[in-house]
């Protein structure tokens, strides 16, 4: 279920004095099963790109391929609708039904699952956005916050989709339920194999979770490696409005003003390590 | 010391029978020019207790008071909206017009201000935000921070003594965030305006003055930044994260490195570790 884009643009509202190339020159091959992370300031193209995932978008030239299927066939679309399951920003402001259960199995019934399929994706789901099935007989609209996104999320994955694509799923909430939404998706794709693609201005999370990070600028992709590699460009990422996490950039300074440090930290706890071997050692020599 | 611009008095409040303590015994004095951040997980009660604060609720019990007018007594709402102003988080939902300046202009239009004064305000409005070329732009096409910042403009347009901040950067990329973040802190400075800024990012509370932490309706830390931020293992009861550096901070003292209090940002850590190298 790999994801293959080449020479994709898209401009909007072409020959218009409103006209915006969003996208320009992407060239990608996302591998099945994978963990990227997409970063990058508002009106980089983040959403125009994610939307051409399933088609909602079409590319203005160049193609867009998943798993072998062609985004501009329109039956082929249908198909491609079903792998991909898009989480826009905010979900929970689309839920609609009366209770919890009407609200996850609204994706498979208009999929035309069985009865009995709708009820198996719908438990399957609330299980794994980690949810009791004490819910499914409430309104989703007396959940909390964080609960209010994961049906969300649940009515996506009932479709069964390979692929999961986040758009900046953990904005508003608060830090408890922000790690706990980025581990229940760090386990999706542990144990559902199912290829994330996040999109998120939180470089912390982009660095603990992802395994690929793209970082996008006026449209194009700029950046993109692991983790380690995109967060060594701290300088280049700051040109273009982005930080990288706190520790990363305190251990570069810390390099620099000679400490015996990696090239590349990324989390809290490696820092840790990092600059208590510094320190020990000093104590050693002394 | 001057008197407070804002004053709960053991307010309490719940929306329904199913939740009748959003708001616990809440007393608060706020000053005139003071920069406040308020912190607290999901449900603590902030955004409720920042309604108390514009009159949009009034408390089951106890009084809220905005320059001494009471917000319960309906004759007074009126002017109590027009000295606190608020901005939601959403900068979508808060933009009415299809015209930048029509939209800044939206609330002096409604208080009746003159044609004259509501020109020079909204072109003030526009200016003090940094968006004054904007002004004839359709909003629905600018960046999520420019949008935020006409939504201040609208706010200021209306001359507010007190703006209140409801997660107004919580939608935001990092860049827009410090484009607000810079503008809130200029309004604060240099139009003396008394700021009330609510937020999960405990990062975007160092700059306060004082910062309120609340969990299940009530304040229980009132103080200084670095007073609240040397307190990481109960804020982490209450759902809260320290921002990063002050966690690796507090994790070295663990370890028995000393480290001064009130270490927050990469510049204060680089400076201790080098001086204990």
């Amino acid at each position: 279920m790999s994801i293959k884009i080449t020479n994709v643009e898209y401009i909007y509202s072409p020959n218009t004095p409103f006209e915006v190339h969003a996208l320009k020159d992407i060239n990608l091959h996302i591998d099945s099963g994978s963990y990227v992370a997409v970063i990058g300031q508002t009106g980089s193209g983040k959403s125009t790109f994610i939307q051409h995932l399933n088609g909602l978008i079409l590319p203005t030239a160049g193609q867009v391929i998943v798993n072998n299927l062609d985004i501009k066939d329109k039956k082929q679309r249908r198909k491609i609708r079903k792998e991909v399951g898009i989480v826009f920003q905010y979900p929970e402001h689309q839920l609609f039904e009366e209770t919890v259960f009407k609200d996850i199995a609204f994706g498979p019934t208009n999929l035309g699952f069985s009865e009995e399929q709708i009820k198996e994706a719908v438990f399957k789901s609330l299980k794994a956005v980690g949810l009791g099935e004490e819910l499914l007989d409430k309104s989703p609209f007396d959940l909390s916050g964080g609960q209010m996104r994961r049906v969300a999320i649940a009515g996506v994955l009932a479709m069964e989709p390979k692929i999961l694509v986040l758009d900046e799923p953990t904005a508003g909430l608060d830090p408890r339920a922000r790690q706990a939404i980025l581990k229940m998706i760090y386990r999706l794709q542990r144990t559902r194999k199912l290829s994330i693609i996040l999109v998120t201005h939180d470089m912390i999370a982009a660095a603990s979770f992802a395994e690929r990070i793209l970082v996008m600028h006026q449209g194009r992709v700029v950046l993109d490696g692991s983790p380690s590699e995109v967060f060594s460009h701290a300088d280049e990422l700051r040109k273009i409005g982005l930080a990288v996490p706190p520790v990363t950039l305190l251990c570069h300074n810390l390099k620099q003003s000679g400490f015996d440090i990696p090239d590349v930290i990324l989390t809290a706890e490696q820092a840790l390590a990092a600059i208590l071997k510094n320190l020990e050692v000093k104590e050693h020599v002394n | 010391m001057s008197s407070p611009i804002i004053r709960c008095q053991d307010i309490t409040f719940g929306y329904d029978k199913e939740n009748p303590q959003v708001l616990r015994n809440i007393d608060l004095e706020i000053l005139p020019g003071e920069f406040i951040c308020i912190v607290g997980a999901n449900g603590s009660g902030k955004s409720t207790l920042a309604k108390m604060f514009n009159a949009l609720l009034v408390p089951d019990t106890g009084t809220v008071t905005v320059n001494g007018l009471t917000t319960a007594e309906a004759s007074n709402i009126r002017e109590v909206r027009q000295k606190v102003g608020m901005v939601f988080q959403n900068p979508d939902n808060q933009i009415v017009a299809t015209i930048v300046e029509e939209d800044v202009a939206f609330g002096p239009e409604n208080l009746g201000v003159p044609p004259a004064e509501i020109r020079a305000r909204v072109d003030q409005a526009l200016k003090t935000v940094d968006m004054y070329e904007y002004r004839l732009h359709a909003p629905h096409l600018l960046s999520g921070g420019q949008k935020q910042r006409i939504a201040i403009a609208g706010i200021l347009a209306i001359a507010p003594d007190v703006i209140i901040f409801d997660e107004s950067t919580a939608m935001l990329d990092p860049n827009g965030r410090q484009e607000v973040l810079q503008t809130i802190k200029q309004l604060h400075q240099e139009q003396h305006i008394t700021v009330i800024f609510i937020t999960h990012h405990m990062e975007e509370a160092i700059d306060a003055d004082r910062v309120l932490v609340m969990s299940a309706g009530q304040i229980i830390m009132d103080d200084k930044p670095v007073n609240i931020f040397c307190r990481s293992q109960e804020l982490q009861k209450y759902h809260l994260a320290l921002p990063q550096i002050a966690g690796l901070a507090d994790k070295l003292r663990e370890c028995g490195l000393k480290l001064e209090p009130g270490i927050l940002t990469v510049e204060k850590m680089v400076d201790a570790l080098c001086q204990l190298k």
